[in-house]
């Protein structure tokens, strides 16, 4: 099941947020979605999901669209920021009620995670722990085998361990079936450490869209060493999307291919330099500092 | 479990029955406790004492109140029921599972239906098996007809409810709703009605003693919960249930195009229409406005200033505690387009009502199509009487076809409209009220104040003569004399009750066609009234003049009492006779109404009568000799004349002495 959005559109009162956004994701991959606070991610989850309903364009799985789709959105799960359950139920009940509404729901999946995860599933939902009401949002989740799971900022409040089962049960899923995961998470080492591709918002506009190697590939942090600082046409030759200089050490940020820049590097005859690949969060930071989103300093009184 | 064609998910019911089961377990004992328990703590009691066995459907004793509580469950069922749209992980969750709006939609009104229908059908069973243990008689069908009522009441209830649901975002706020929806166009119309009575001349709410409806009981007729409960009492109105039943259809389809429509993204707003929220707002404070204003300038009556500013400080009040209410906080948030949609409807409320009252106030009917006029005053003996309340009495009751009084009325009528519309509250608080019957069949009615009663003083006169008696005689104008509980007559002297009240009106309305008298009535001007009846229905009851002439009325109380003593003749310490003779029976009666006793006395030479004439008097009286047209009067101190303080009050002749023709 591929996901397509096309020309996706939605205002609050007036303001747009989700903005012209159009993108692909592949099944059997995990999708991050990265963006600054108040970007449009959850609403644009929840716009994937079928709960809002687009101003213009549309969200399309498979090439069916999902809102007001009740066999497309048995197939897609949310998981929103916050765990919620029906008042006064408890795992199992709660299961029951899954169980009566997704039509691939698995019992044995069900008691098999419930155990795995110590969940006692007697006890009801509103007594137990953070961590514990979101694992049980994970059970729920799991044991429901949807073809997709949107996870908005998923793995707050887990511990490590769990966090680490929980990510490989979705690993699981998504080499044994296929699942498509789309996750809304701000934690970029990890995004880094899972995803197959990202897509960055910013004030609801989608950024790029991208495999995480291609970007991987494209952006570079050069750090170099010059006897004699370079004109400032070098910052321009090389394409120095972001520099800092530091004594005769410049580091700059470039956006390229890796051979072109070599050659273009050693034109101005450095002392040395070294090409290093950047983290997700170096790209998050650049491209939002881009749009004027940059870390600023500031000294309070 | 759910397949893919299933109409019903099991779960999806049971999760919204569930949610409510407790309020419904509530509602289920408070019917218990209103119907069942109170029937039986009413039959033990009627056991015990051995008392009075109800006529009428004993159901109907409690239906009102268990109406009420059914209605209050009903909103509290459907703000529960989707409650979960108020808050946004919840609406989240509910839109994210795969089934549609109207898939959910029916299933909580399907939930909302079984919640309403089980308790009602309990009790329902309850009461089919305690009837056999009570004293009252409650058959099959009345319990039947009682639950299939709740049920469309209830059901009425609840669609307005679910339809309001849709409309907001907040429970408490959706509660508020429904009781705005239900109450504000009656409350809005009252006030606006009240405020027009307190400032204009001629308005009238209620009809003191004319026939027509009110000016607010169109709106509160159709006030559902109102209506709901009149229809127990009055009886129901079939065609009115059936509107009702597809109005509450309409709603329940609009709450599904509604729902299909709602943005979720709008669960942090109040309102999801901001216009809505914006005009309920301006409504609401101006009602306010009419409420504080009212208060204030009737409390305060004298001074522009004093008006115009309680009607400000009223506007303020409320808007601030209405935006309160809606924002669901102390700290507003400017919303300027609340404020200017409140402007301008305030604006436009204004200037409606100036002048729509003012011409309201200023029509006054063609005579050419008035059937018959009714004038009388705030001493009527008919006051209270409310008209013809539930059409028990004849048409033509309190009602002149006279054509000198009609011209007369439309006469007095253009010269009192002629004054300023505008009242000035320090004149008292005794009124005119006149009231057309249209040959249309329509009523018209307009009350004055007292400032206004100069050009009714002549007509009031004439319409207290003894000529008009038999449509002032509330004996004689009871439409079905089998649905009288009773009469009671009284008179200066004492009083008669006459429980066999329907032989003795059929009598009495006989013998009625060959009574003539023309000796004034004594029910307007504050006369004291010779004799007040009073014809007692079920529901009502209507008070007012009754002829003493009446062979068949001075029977039954002969029966009782003495003639004389019965009507203050014997026991008066002051009386005159006088042969009419070449008198002017007219001009006499007028000055009898008008003149005080002292000019009176002197203007026709009357000579107290000694102990001896008095005692005759008395004897001839009591052996009835009366007659109402006849060429002698008896005119005697009435032996209730205390209601009045003689030294504040300058006493006209009748207020101070009845008169009476004797043989």
């Amino acid at each position: 099941m591929n996901l397509e959005v096309v020309q996706l559109d939605k205002s609050f009162t007036g303001k747009k947020v989700v903005d012209s956004i159009t993108l692909s994701v592949e099944s059997g991959t995990i999708h991050g979605l990265l963006g600054s606070n108040g970007a449009g991610k959850t609403t644009f989850m929840k716009l994937l999901s079928g709960i809002y309903r687009p101003d213009d364009g549309g969200v399309y799985f498979s090439g069916v669209p999902i809102y007001g789709n009740t066999e497309m959105k048995s197939q897609v799960m949310f998981i929103s920021d916050h765990p919620y359950f029906l008042n006064g139920k408890t795992l199992l009940s709660m299961a029951e009620f899954y169980k009566a509404m997704y039509p691939r729901w698995s019992s044995a999946r069900f008691n098999q995670l419930a155990h795995h995860f110590g969940l006692d599933i007697h006890q009801p939902l509103s007594q137990l722990s953070k961590g514990m009401k979101r694992q049980a949002t994970f059970v729920l989740a799991y044991a429901s085998r949807p073809k997709v799971l949107l996870l908005d900022e998923p793995f707050d409040g887990l511990d490590p361990i769990i966090r680490r089962q929980v990510k490989d049960i979705m690993m699981q899923d998504i080499a044994n079936h296929g699942m498509m995961v789309i996750i809304s998470s701000h934690n970029l080492r990890e995004m880094e450490d899972i995803c197959d591709s990202i897509s960055m918002v910013h004030k609801g506009k989608l950024l790029f869209h991208s495999n995480l190697d291609e970007v991987r590939g494209t952006h570079f942090k050069l750090q170099i060493a010059f006897d004699v600082l370079p004109p400032e046409s070098f910052f321009k030759d090389v394409d120095v999307v972001h520099h800092e200089i530091k004594g005769r050490v410049v580091t700059c940020i470039v956006k390229g291919d890796r051979y072109d820049i070599e050659q273009k590097i050693t034109k101005y005859s450095p002392l040395m330099y070294d090409i290093l690949p950047l983290s997700l969060e170096e790209i998050f930071a650049y491209e939002m500092g881009e749009r004027g989103y940059a870390i600023s300093d500031i000294i309070i009184e | 479990m759910r397949s893919a064609t299933s109409l019903l998910n099991r779960t999806l019911l049971l999760h919204f029955t569930g949610s409510v089961f407790w309020l419904s377990i509530l509602f289920l004992i408070g019917n218990i406790l209103l119907q069942p328990l109170a029937l039986w703590i009413a039959s033990i009691n009627v056991r015990i004492n051995d008392g009075y066995v109800p006529s009428g459907n004993p159901l109907d004793m409690m239906a009102g109140f268990q109406l009420v509580f059914g209605m209050v469950y009903v909103m509290f069922l459907a703000a529960f029921l989707f409650g979960y749209k108020n808050k946004e992980q919840s609406i989240d969750f509910m839109h994210a599972l795969p089934m549609k709006r109207h898939y959910l939609l029916s299933h909580a009104l399907l939930s909302g239906f079984i919640n309403i229908l089980i308790p009602i059908i309990t009790t329902s069973i309850i009461l089919f098996f305690e009837r056999h243990f009570l004293v009252f008689d409650i058959s099959f069908i009345d319990i039947i007809a009682w639950g299939a009522y709740s049920v469309f009441v209830l059901v009425t209830v609840f669609s307005v409810s679910v339809f309001c649901g849709f409309l907001v975002n907040n429970i408490l706020v959706h509660l508020q709703l429904i009781l705005i929806v239900f109450f504000l166009p009656v409350i809005f119309w009252t006030l606006t009605v009240a405020v027009a009575d307190a400032l204009f001349e001629g308005v009238g709410i209620i009809p003191f003693t004319g026939n027509g409806e009110s000016l607010i009981s169109g709106i509160v007729d159709n006030t559902f919960p109102i209506f709901a409960v009149q229809q127990i009492y009055s009886g129901f109105v079939f065609w009115k249930i059936l509107m009702w039943s597809l109005f509450t259809v309409f709603l329940f389809i609009g709450s599904y195009i509604l729902y299909g429509r709602n943005q979720n993204e709008k669960v942090h707003h109040t309102f999801n229409q901001s216009w809505l929220r914006n005009i309920l707002v301006a409504f609401l404070s101006i009602s306010g406005m009419l409420l504080v204003g009212l208060i204030i300038s009737v409390t305060l009556p004298n001074g522009l200033l004093i008006f115009i500013l309680s009607f400000l400080f009223g506007t303020a009040f409320a808007y601030i505690a209405i935006e309160m209410s809606f924002q669901g906080t102390v700290r507003l948030e400017r919303n300027i387009k609340s404020l200017v949609t409140t402007a301008a409807l305030l604006i436009l409320f204004w200037t409606v009502f100036i002048t729509g009252w003012n011409q309201y106030v200023a029509y006054v009917p063609e005579e050419s199509e008035i059937d018959s006029v009714r004038i009388t005053n705030s001493s009527s003996s008919s006051y209270g009487s409310n008209g013809n309340i539930n059409g028990e009495m004849g048409e033509d009751y309190l009602y002149i076809d006279d054509g000198e009084i009609i011209a007369e009325a439309v006469q007095a009528h253009e010269e009192a409209t002629a004054a300023p519309a505008l009242k000035d509250i320090s004149q008292g608080y005794e009124w005119v009220e006149v009231s057309y019957r249209m040959k249309n069949g329509n009523y018209i009615n307009r009350r004055f104040d007292d400032h206004k009663r100069e050009p009714y003083k002549e007509i009031l006169g004439k319409v207290n003569s003894g000529k008009y008696a038999r449509n002032n005689d509330v004996l004689f104008n009871v439409g079905d004399p089998s649905k009288l509980l009773r009469v009671e007559i009284s008179a200066p002297g004492g009083a008669v009750t006459i429980e066999e009240a329907s032989p003795f009106i059929e009598e009495y309305q006989r013998a009625m066609l060959g009574v003539d008298e023309d000796i004034p009535a004594n029910i307007l001007n504050g006369g004291v009234p010779l004799l007040n009846g009073v014809a007692e229905f079920e529901q009502s009851y209507y008070s007012g003049q009754a002829s003493i002439y009446n062979p068949v009325l001075q029977k039954a109380i002969k029966g009782e009492e003495e003639l004389a003593g019965f009507l203050g003749v014997e026991g008066s310490e002051e009386m005159y006779t006088l042969t009419l003779g070449e008198v002017d029976r007219q001009k006499f009666f007028q000055d009898y109404q008008m003149l005080t006793p002292k000019k009176f006395i002197n203007k026709y030479e009357l000579k107290v009568l000694s102990d001896n004439q008095m005692a005759e008097v008395v004897k001839a009286v009591d052996e009835g000799k009366l007659d109402g047209r006849g060429q002698k009067v008896l005119v005697y101190r009435s032996v209730v004349e205390d209601w009045a303080d003689a030294e504040e009050i300058t006493l006209s002749m009748d207020q101070e002495f009845n008169i009476l023709g004797i043989e």
